[in-house]
């Protein structure tokens, strides 16, 4: 018997660039998927809409749905699209005197950070980051000096730090951002300007360098300062009233928001520190996808989010997420600890064209969603490569898209016809040929991201998910060589989804210019930093209401050869360390080098610096519990829909079967050529291969022959 | 037997495989080096080439060091003919066999398949020390080849996949960083492994011919459109001149000629009369020659096409005698070719491209002056305090780039040749070395004046840290003594670069008194010493070295340039109210804002300081010419070359004048306006101003500048910029622009 206890209920918001997704889980179990258009000028709008959404097809009061969440987890872009679209705060940089201007010069490869080797040739148009998120104008210079040992040179000026306080204010800033050399050694200078700051413009939102990424380097660190100040108001802003108007729709939980790093941390831990969610977008979908590599025991994960105009590339090896250790945003190269994803513009928005020397090309232009693709009937009209997949047969006119999208398949081939004619080719062909360029782009990214790391691809189970990842997944598996590909359920979702799926995570990090052999009082060093990054990781627990005890803590520490650039991050194990445990590590560090760059990569001779030490506390959340259905709803006797003409190369057109993924049970199989449409995707089986539905409701996807 | 003919999408396919693997190529080498200047500066580079050698993707680093891969290929098919074997690598720094100097040793490998070469591949890195006299083997003071550092001639290093340990050791022990080279052979071996497998995982999945295929289609696609863009400009020929200064032995002075050629869809590179080769290492092998036309080339032509050697070298010609300084014969010393014979020879070309695409509206937005043209650069090298040896290569040195005819020179931009060059951070090389950056800055006075200024160039002063015994300095500079980085339609040069020392300076009794100098004044010296060019230097406890870098050449006449523009300049401080006022004709007024009335009287007087100062180098072609007319094309800023009543004429757009027929240089007839280098920047006091002089040539009918030149005080003035080709003007000949 069931007992009558009313369902409760964890919800997920991620807010991407065209819609709120929004993922309810019941503690009966099941869940349910609703979208709302993104509102981008207040998108606290689109979260209630999606929430709204939710509420009515439970038949519930929203009041009744949000008192009755235990968790509510949210995935911003605030501070992403603050940065991207030059919205932040007017920002004032207060920074050594001689180096003020370090995030002017942006180590002069500003110009093309963060871009891809083929907008590297146009040299001519290379520009730095413009406009910049501060502006030359809005920078002070500070008297003082700290060296490389962390002995002052010269004292700080606080009178004429004032000054140049002052002269900012009066000018007009709207938030300040200090960064002095060295300050990781000794933060003393910068919290004497925080310090007064505070005291004589208390609404000031002031970041300092010592305390956002207390980290070597100086122009990233000063980028990652004023980043966190340029955002500072617009994310508080927004986090504050969304929890507060969640509050006053009856929610009692906490909302939880996720970080670039991968953990959930409560909004009170953001405010001053709101860089923690810059760009954690992509994070949902390598989080779903480390979850269910560990239920599905992949040990390598090459997780692949197909959207309408970009593709990314995330890995998952050794029930790790691969960190990214130089993130980047809009040319500025910033310092935090990042979940890694590499994009390039392929999706089913990419333009197909002809190039001046003849070439048929694929991108990187994209139709986007306005106009999007010619099939969408909104006023696109060069052919992308979605009005390939609906020629080729894949994504059926009969089949609404998102449930709203009624696909014009003669506007496509239309649009095709013209191109194709222009090459002499035939308008089936072409379109397959379109699927095959778009297929080679994303198998060459995803390519570069292992071969580059040197991991192997062909050893990767690829996860295919966003709204167009489960049409190319079965392709991509092939084109990398790789044995299995995976699709999820809610493909569409699976971001949000992701979300619930990781705990509350808060890191505190310091560099340091320890180096080995260490000097006589390096071991107690070394515990003296780790003990303050402890107390600094629990009292951001204690502060959030979170129980101390239930903490987990992690320690580890980034370490690198002198004269050398890669760092490796080493764990540490716990307790007072010892001269003897620390020899262990710089062993560790040696031998992991030597695992990652190839054996003799040592570069024992330069010694090697204990650069960045990190504590990680973590508070385990619940896990979700997916399930597919054992048996058929309404009991139908199979999910085939119907058979029709589809186009695969090189076989050319062959009788496909449609399947209704809603009607698939647990341990079905289907083979290929098949589509399987399901709620917010299309899945494209071409033949030889074969997918298998397992107890989570995703598909296995896999060659024919090993299926056998 | 003919390969089968390749479809367009396996095409597109493979294209983008291959060249994607050129990139990861270069990432994987990287990557394993580990080494700073390898991984933060990019001062490296890779290539695929054919079976044949001729380059098929070049990285987006160094351009030059991977450009001239095919000389080094061909060198290596050539010396080993017939003991060439699967899974063999060749090893060389040698200029004569296709290395651009001694640091930049080069891995060359070749990709088997069947028992057949079917590509080949590169990776060249610049080692931080190869040995030689001097620390970081730039070697001040070698007459020839063998008073610098040894030179290897190709051998092979990897033999059927087994390290020579014997030829490694004789590497190693011949450099103060053994255990970086090491890395950085291993790096580039590493990399080179790991695309042999993806390249034959390409021709496993499709076949050797479509492979081999796929190498003849990519040339031929880089080829047409290469063709394309150069036949759609005038046939005609540009001319340019550039100078260097100091051979490393003597400070004499070195004149690079070029007459560029067009002619249909090819491109003709005549370096006939440049100087003799030195007795000095800044020259270039014909390795540096090619490098630096191609580092040019690459950038400039192929901006949005692969960088294909072997398809841009059959679209162009280069004519140059041996013996002269970028194209050196063996025993000459060249351990500083790539930043001296390499990177001028590259700056004439550019020179010379700017006025020839400035002909075609397409290719206008390519135009630019000239960016950090020379070098500015030291290794510094000693012990730090607890006794262990240090030696590096100061990578700071960052010149601004050139103004386009749309936008600004990007401030601090580096050089156009290496794209992805970068600087460390200060917090890095302070960790690492015992030096103490008293400040690092973009400069203003450095950037060349221009419709679209040249951006600035960096400046920073450094003092030895914890180092009690001092720090021996190399310092190697070009573009010391003239203005190299000139200005394109009209735009004016950047500054000289140099390197101070200041002897006792007053920088640690200024921190003691809570001040920090920001400027050689506020430092203070016991004494100013101004290093010759290339020089050596010891800087005590207390001592510091200062360097600037030449700001990038300005875009069309400052004159013209956009009051607010300036003024907002000078807000940021990028440009002084001196500057604005001497070269903007731009009044600033003591409360830093633009005075609008001010500048209009100051541009006037302007103007009418270049007629009243300026001569006519020739009297007015056809007096009373009328300019209207078809236009056939614009030519740079303000001219434009149209058939008119009187014929085919060249003539300023801004006031109609005619200048001259259409096939007549257009300097011959112009107001030529002569300036002293330092009106242009109080910091070209440093360069010889005895010998070199800037010259403005003007419209005579408004005294608007359309090209500014750098000469020596005894050139000939008259030299000519362009002549066009006469055979194409006639009535009703080319499209109307």
């Amino acid at each position: 018997m069931e007992r009558m206890e009313p369902d409760t209920f964890r919800i997920a918001i991620d807010i991407g660039g065209t819609f709120t997704d929004c993922v309810v889980l019941q503690s009966s179990g099941r869940r349910l998927t609703t979208k709302a258009l993104t509102t981008t000028n207040d998108p606290a709008r689109g979260v209630l809409d999606a929430i709204g959404i939710a509420a009515s097809t439970l038949q519930l009061p929203l009041e009744d749905l949000l008192g009755r969440t235990t968790t509510f987890v949210h995935g911003t872009t605030v501070g992403t699209n603050a940065l991207a679209e030059r919205r932040g705060a007017r920002t004032g940089l207060l920074m050594t005197k001689g180096h003020e201007q370090a995030i002017t010069i942006g180590r002069v490869r500003q110009k093309v950070t963060g871009l891809s080797e083929r907008e590297k040739t146009h040299v001519t148009h290379l520009n730095k980051a413009d406009p910049p998120i501060v502006q030359p104008g809005d920078i002070r210079p500070v008297v003082e000096r700290i060296d490389a040992l962390g002995r002052v040179l010269v004292p700080l000026d606080l009178g004429q730090a004032e000054f140049a306080l002052d002269d900012l204010v009066s000018s007009g800033i709207e938030a300040l951002a200090v960064c002095c050399l060295w300050s990781f050694l000794d933060p003393r200078h910068e919290e004497a300007i925080r310090d007064l700051a505070r005291r004589k413009y208390p609404d000031l939102f002031v970041s300092i360098s010592s305390e956002v990424a207390p980290r070597t380097g100086e122009y990233e660190r000063c980028v990652s300062t004023a980043f966190n100040s340029y955002i500072g108001p617009i994310v508080g802003d927004y986090l504050t009233r969304l929890e507060r108007g969640l509050a006053q729709r009856g929610m009692k939980c906490s909302l939880l928001v996720v970080q670039s790093n991968g953990g959930l941390g409560t909004v009170a831990s953001m405010l001053g520190r709101p860089l923690v969610i810059v760009d954690s977008g992509p994070a949902g979908g390598v989080l779903g996808a480390r979850w269910h590599a560990g239920l599905l025991q992949h040990a390598n994960v090459l997780c692949a989010d197909v959207g309408g105009t970009t593709f990314d590339v995330g890995l998952v090896f050794a029930d790790r997420v691969q960190m990214d250790p130089a993130p980047v945003i809009d040319r500025y190269a910033y310092l935090i600890p990042k979940i890694y994803v590499k994009s390039i513009g392929a999706g089913g928005g990419s333009i197909a064209w002809i190039d001046r020397a003849g070439s048929l090309r694929v991108g990187p232009q994209s139709a986007g969603s306005v106009p999007g693709p010619v099939a969408y009937g909104r006023g696109g009209t060069r052919p992308t490569v979605t009005d390939a997949l609906v020629v080729l047969g894949y994504l059926d006119p009969d089949f609404p898209l998102g449930g709203t999208v009624r696909l014009d398949k003669p506007a496509a081939e239309h649009a095709l016809a013209e191109l194709a004619g222009a090459l002499g080719m035939a308008v089936l062909d072409l379109a397959a040929g379109i699927l095959q360029i778009s297929n080679a782009q994303m198998a060459d990214l995803a390519r570069k991201v292992t071969v580059e790391r040197g991991l192997d691809p062909r050893t990767f189970v690829l996860y295919g998910y966003g709204g167009a990842g489960p049409v190319f997944s079965a392709f991509l598996m092939r084109e990398l060589g790789a044995t299995t590909a995976y699709v999820p359920a809610d493909s569409g979702v699976f971001s949000a989804f992701g979300m619930l799926t990781t705990d509350i995570v808060f890191q505190e990090e310091r560099s340091t210019n320890l180096r080995s052999p260490l000097p006589a009082d390096g071991a107690a060093r070394i515990n003296a930093l780790y003990a303050e990054l402890r107390e600094r990781v629990l009292k951001r627990f204690s502060l959030t209401l979170l129980d101390r005890q239930a903490v987990q803590l992690a320690r580890s520490v980034d370490m690198r050869f002198g004269m050398q650039v890669h760092e490796l991050e080493v764990d540490v194990p716990d307790g007072e360390l010892t001269p003897v445990d620390i020899e262990a590590l710089t062993r560790d560090f040696i031998a992991k080098y030597e695992a990652t760059y190839g054996e003799d990569s040592a570069y024992v001779a330069a010694g090697i610096e204990f650069v960045t030490f990190r504590v990680t506390g973590r508070f385990a959340m619940t896990r979700p519990e997916l399930t597919a259905p054992a048996s058929r709803e309404g009991g139908e006797a199979s999910s085939l829909i119907t058979s029709k003409l589809a186009f695969f190369a090189p076989a050319g057109l062959v009788k496909t079967a449609f399947h209704a993924g809603a009607m698939l049970v647990e341990g079905e199989r289907v083979d290929g050529p098949a589509i399987i449409q399901r709620a917010g995707d299309t899945v494209v089986l071409p033949p030889g291969t074969t997918a298998m539905v397992d107890g989570h409701g995703g598909l296995v996807v896999t060659a024919m022959e090993s299926a056998q | 037997m003919s390969a089968p003919s390749m479809d367009v999408i396996t095409f597109e396919v493979l294209r983008h495989r291959l060249w994607e693997i050129n990139d990861e190529m270069a990432m994987i080498a990287a990557r394993v080096s580990g080494s700073p200047a390898v991984y933060e500066s990019s001062d490296f580079n890779t290539a695929i080439l054919t079976a044949s050698g001729e380059g098929l993707f070049t990285g987006v680093y160094v351009i030059r060091q991977a450009s001239a891969l095919d000389v080094l290929v061909q060198s290596v098919i050539e010396r080993f003919a017939g003991r060439i074997n699967d899974r063999d690598m060749f090893l060389t720094n040698d200029p004569w066999s296709g290395a651009l100097h001694a640091m930049d040793y080069a891995v060359v490998a070749p990709i088997f398949w069947e028992g057949e070469i079917v590509c080949w591949t590169g990776v060249v890195m610049h080692e931080i020390d190869v040995g030689g006299p001097k620390p970081g083997s730039w070697t001040v003071g070698a007459r020839d080849a063998f008073q610098e550092c040894m030179l290897m001639p190709p051998v092979k290093i990897v033999d059927g996949g087994v390290l020579n340990r014997d030829i490694e050791s004789i590497y190693l022990r011949n450099t103060r960083t053994p255990d970086m080279n090491a890395l950085n052979l291993r790096a580039k071996v590493a990399a080179q492994v790991t695309t042999r497998e993806r390249i034959r995982d390409i021709i496993r999945e499709y076949g050797r011919d479509t492979f081999i295929d796929l190498q003849h289609r990519i040339l031929d696609h880089v080829r047409t459109a290469l063709r394309k863009r150069i036949g759609q400009l005038p046939n005609g020929a540009w001319y340019a001149e550039a100078f260097l200064d100091h051979d490393g032995v003597e400070d004499k002075i070195y004149r690079f000629r070029l007459k560029l050629t067009k002619t249909g869809d090819r491109l003709i590179f005549d370096f006939t009369g440049t100087s003799p080769q030195a007795k000095g290492p800044i020259n270039c092998a014909y390795s540096g020659l090619i490098g630096g036309v191609v580092q040019t080339l690459f950038p400039l032509l192929c901006f949005d096409l692969p960088w294909a050697h072997g398809a841009v070298a059959d679209c162009i010609e280069i004519i140059s005698e041996p013996g002269t300084v970028n194209n050196a014969t063996f025993p000459a010393a060249t351990s500083m070719a790539t930043v001296n014979a390499a990177q001028i020879t590259g700056n004439v070309i550019w020179e010379a491209l700017a006025r020839m695409f400035s002909c075609a509206e397409e290719l206008r937005t390519e135009v630019t002056g000239l960016c950090y043209g020379g070098v500015n650069m030291a290794v510094l090298a000693g012990e730090r305090a607890d006794g262990r040896p240090f030696v590096n290569m100061f990578t700071d040195s960052v010149g601004g780039g050139g103004g386009r005819s749309f936008r600004d020179g990007v401030d601090t931009s580096g050089n156009l040749v290496a794209p992805s060059y970068g600087i460390p951070n200060v917090e890095r090389i302070e960790s690492l070395f015992p030096v103490l950056y008293v400040y690092r800055k973009e400069r203003n006075e450095t950037a060349g004046a221009g419709l679209w200024r040249g951006g600035v160039g960096i400046e920073y002063m450094i003092t030895p840290h914890e180092a009690p015994n001092g720090i021996e300095a190399v310092f190697f500079t070009s573009g010391a003594a003239h203005l190299e980085n000139k200005g394109a339609s009209g735009g004016f040069p950047g500054s000289v670069q140099r390197h101070l020392v200041l002897r006792q300076s007053g920088i640690a009794a200024r921190f003691a008194a809570g001040i920090i100098p920001v400027d050689p004044e506020e430092a203070g010296c016991a004494s100013l010493h101004v290093p010759a060019a290339k020089d050596t230097a010891h800087l005590a406890e207390g001592d510091a070295w200062l360097c600037f870098c030449d700001g990038g050449g300005g875009y069309g006449d400052p004159l013209d340039r956009a009051p607010d523009h300036v003024e907002r300049d000078v807000v940021v401080g990028l440009c002084t109210p001196e500057e604005a006022l001497r070269l903007y004709g731009v009044a600033i007024d003591a409360g830093g804002s633009l005075d609008v009335e001010g500048t209009d009287s100051a541009r006037a007087a302007a103007r009418a300081r270049r007629r009243n100062r300026g001569r006519r180098l020739g009297p007015d072609w056809k007096p009373g010419a009328s300019f209207a007319g078809r236009q056939l094309f614009r030519y740079g800023e303000i001219l434009a070359c149209r058939e008119t009543s009187d014929g085919f004429a060249l003539g300023c757009l801004r006031c109609g004048h005619v200048l001259c027929g259409a096939t007549e240089d257009p300097r011959q007839r112009s107001l030529l306006v002569e300036e002293e280098l330092s009106a242009l920047s109080p910091l070209n006091r440093f360069g010889r101003e005895d010998l070199f002089v800037v010259r403005a040539y003007c419209c005579p009918g408004c005294a608007t500048t359309f090209a500014v030149d750098v000469q020596m005080r005894d050139d000939d003035p008259a030299r000519p910029e362009m002549l066009l080709e006469p055979l194409q003007f006639t009535a009703g000949s080319m499209g109307t622009a």
